[in-house]
């Protein structure tokens, strides 16, 4: 995962990523070029290289989510549900405070980001928790 | 809710993973039910009441308030 996390962060800061493209031909549904005209329901020409590491990310991020622990009982699951819940929440307080203080252009990369944070904050959260906890364990026996 | 998780265990000599391993559980959640972090759920609590010989009243009560 960390590194087609890499990869994104990599993508997102590069602007002139035209040497790396992989242009294929894929069938969009939509398809809205900054020039040329709309189409729907075509098969159109263009760089899928930030749809791949974005699809590798999204896979990889799933996977270390939601993939069970070695010994997977009910306060585990206890857990992992209200870290999800406080993912969500957290998500969407900082998604709340971006629609207010940042406008244009800006505002799209917030909403890019807003695709994986809460992926990303409940994998933080669940281990944050499961470490503190095993680190008292340790220390009260 | 209280509960006498830690005296039982003392009375009988086993450890939290030794409990954990009896019952099939992990060891975060004996200790979790022990701080009091975590409330067991009936099937956990019975097994634990089973484990001692004890019933759940006798390891288990409620607070004052509850």
């Amino acid at each position: 995962m960390i590194p087609s996390g890499i990869l994104l962060l990599l993508l997102v800061i590069i602007n002139e990523w035209s040497r790396f493209s992989v242009n294929s031909y894929m069938f969009a549904i939509v398809h809205n070029p900054l020039v040329g005209k709309d189409s729907f329901f075509t098969v159109v020409e263009t760089n899928i290289l930030p749809s791949l590491i974005m699809l590798l990310f999204l896979i990889s991020a799933l996977l270390v989510a939601f993939s069970k622990e070695i010994n997977e009982d009910e306060y585990i699951s206890k857990v992992r549900l209200d870290s999800l819940i406080w993912a969500v929440l957290i998500n969407y307080l900082l998604l709340l405070i971006s629609i207010i203080f940042i406008y244009e252009l800006a505002f799209l990369w917030i909403l890019l980001f807003n695709m994986f944070t809460i992926l990303i904050l409940f994998i933080i959260r669940f281990n944050l928790i499961l470490f503190k906890e095993r680190r008292c364990m340790k220390n009260a026996e | 809710m209280r509960n006498n998780l830690k005296v039982e265990r003392a009375i009988k000599n086993i450890t939290q993973e030794d409990l954990a391993k009896l019952i099939g559980v992990s060891r975060q959640t004996i200790n979790a039910v022990e701080k009091g972090k975590y409330v067991p759920s009936t099937m956990l609590a019975l097994k634990m009441a089973r484990v001692f010989g004890k019933s759940v009243d006798d390891i288990f009560a409620l607070e004052e308030e509850e």
